[in-house]
């Protein structure tokens, strides 16, 4: 039992990393329709961000090197959120309407990343020293530990959406957003800049990613192919969740990070991966636009 | 006041408008008329920017629009209602009409204007777009373009598919959009009796050119039949 206590706990953790990568995917493909294959590499470089940011904080603040990780998530935000808009307007917006183009294109893109990461920091892992006051976690019983940082990455993970949903749904630029989503060429028609609107939901989407490299530190070491190891997860998020939801996007990370986990201890890890995608497939076959697709009279 | 001159625009290698010219001065009505697919709605999206024009000229109170990105075109006072309404159908009524303000011209503050014009809306405030009937959609898509303050306002087809009650009501906005003035009016319309009344001059279109045109009182039973009798 307690077993089952600790894996749940750790496929609610899963979940909310790949929820918080999907977020950034599902705007990318619900506004632009278009496929970031470079998403996995942002997780990667806030990683590194991270990284960096604690080495700082180690030589010139010693003393405050518990709150290393505050500030590593602004960074890691800025930074790729700034990546994110330099390959959109670089490059995507220039494939806009060729869908399998941008996807080879921002593949390369994410090899590129890749190596550069490779030539600065060198091919082998590295660490990030997790700060001290995450070490331990809440005992629930004898044998159940729930550890903090696991804790600290579903409140995290929970900011983030709560953020997220008040920016859609009661913002000004959530709302240009949405209405670019709905209907480009009306919203064009009505004075919204729909070149601005892509480059800020794009910049926004890669934070995110930039967010959830930073969290993911402190579940392991850091390597150049990190976001490799997510991205496909993630991608398999977004299609059982249905374009253009966030309830959708929130549900099929839960039942992705929780099947996974429950295969895995079943099984091994691969077995694991095999039963996730047979179910998804069965699922899309009976449920072609996902869990959950917009509905209603469309104009 | 907005004018078009000369205007060829077309499709892929199709060229569908061979130098179209119309003009509406502020505070006028003019219709255009013509049967299906003689360019009615091409010549709009020309004007709008959608479709680009191959030459010609789109001038509003004599400036140059014919290279404008869309959206600026929207901000230059360009209102635009579609054919098919082209409503945001996940956005709420209210938010429709927010996004209306986003030529920069209107304020939020407008809305209330909006609700008075077409009162059945203001009920609505928080329903889905999409949710709304058709004539509904079709009052939406007008206050949206209007909450923006355009100089030009130009609708197509906004009879179209909807109930007699409510095109009595849009016929006394259009005539009331008239009275205030400050607005040039282009109404594409194939519902005659409409399009006449209300508009002060017209023109017919047939093999995307203008093929007669002069003021509304004086169409003669002759060109409605030859031109748009089906």
């Amino acid at each position: 039992m307690d077993t089952y206590i600790v894996q749940a706990f750790n496929a609610l953790s899963l979940s909310s990393i790949l929820l918080l990568i999907a977020i950034g995917l599902v705007f990318s493909f619900g506004l632009m329709n278009v496929i970031n294959m470079a998403h996995g590499e942002f997780i990667m470089v806030g990683a590194y961000v991270t990284f960096l940011v604690q080495r700082l904080f180690v030589i010139a603040f010693p003393d405050l090197q518990g709150l290393y990780l505050f500030v590593a998530l602004a960074v890691a935000f800025v930074v790729t959120a700034a990546l994110g808009f330099l390959l959109e307007r670089l490059l995507i917006r220039h494939l806009y309407g060729r869908p399998l183009d941008t996807l080879l294109a921002t593949w390369g893109v994410g090899l590129v990343l890749q190596q550069t990461a490779r030539t600065i920091f060198g091919a082998p892992n590295v660490d990030v020293t997790a700060p001290a006051w995450l070490n331990g976690g809440f005992e629930l019983a004898a044998n159940v530990l729930l550890p903090y940082k696991r804790v600290f990455i579903i409140v995290l993970v929970t900011l983030c959406i709560v953020g997220i949903y008040v920016y859609v749904t009661r913002s000004a630029p959530g709302r240009r957003m949405r209405a670019v989503m709905q209907n480009r060429d009306m919203a064009s028609c009505l004075g919204l800049s729909t070149a601005r609107v892509d480059a800020t939901t794009f910049a926004l989407g890669s934070g995110l990613a930039g967010i959830a490299g930073c969290a993911v530190t402190l579940l392991g070491s850091v390597g150049p192919a990190l976001g490799t190891y997510y991205i496909v997860d993630a991608f398999m998020v977004v299609v059982l969740g249905g374009v253009g939801q966030i309830a959708g996007t929130v549900l099929a990370a839960l039942v992705i990070g929780g099947f996974n986990t429950m295969f895995e201890l079943g099984s091994t890890a691969s077995i694991g991966k095999v039963l996730v995608f047979l179910l998804i497939i069965g699922f899309l076959q009976w449920k072609p636009n996902g869990l959950m697709a917009l509905r209603g009279r469309a104009s | 006041m907005l004018a078009v001159e000369e205007i060829v625009a077309g499709y892929g290698q199709s060229i569908v408008l061979h130098g179209v010219n119309v003009s509406v001065s502020s505070g006028k009505v003019a219709c255009l008329m013509g049967r299906n697919g003689v360019g009615k709605t091409t010549l709009l999206k020309s004007i709008v920017g959608l479709l680009p024009p191959r030459s010609g000229r789109v001038l509003l109170d004599g400036e140059d629009l014919s290279r404008a990105p869309v959206y600026r075109r929207a901000r230059a006072g360009i209102g635009y209602v579609p054919q098919g309404r082209g409503i945001f159908p996940y956005l709420t009524v209210s938010e429709n009409l927010l996004i209306g303000t986003e030529t920069g011209r209107g304020s939020p503050a407008d809305l209330a204007e909006i609700y008075e014009l077409f009162p059945v809306l203001s009920d609505m405030g928080q329903r889905p777009a999409g949710r709304l009937s058709g004539g509904q959609q079709q009052q939406l898509a007008i206050g949206r373009a209007l909450v923006g303050r355009p100089r030009v306002l130009l609708l197509d087809e906004p009879t179209e598919g909807i109930q007699p009650s409510v095109i009595w009501e849009i016929e006394r906005t259009i005539d009331l959009l008239r009275q205030r003035g400050g607005l040039a009016i282009l109404l594409v319309e194939q519902f005659v009796d409409f399009a006449v009344g209300l508009s002060d001059d017209f023109y017919l279109m047939q093999g995307g050119t203008i093929v007669a045109q002069g003021s509304s009182k004086d169409l003669t039973e002759d060109s409605v039949r030859e031109y748009l009798a089906v």
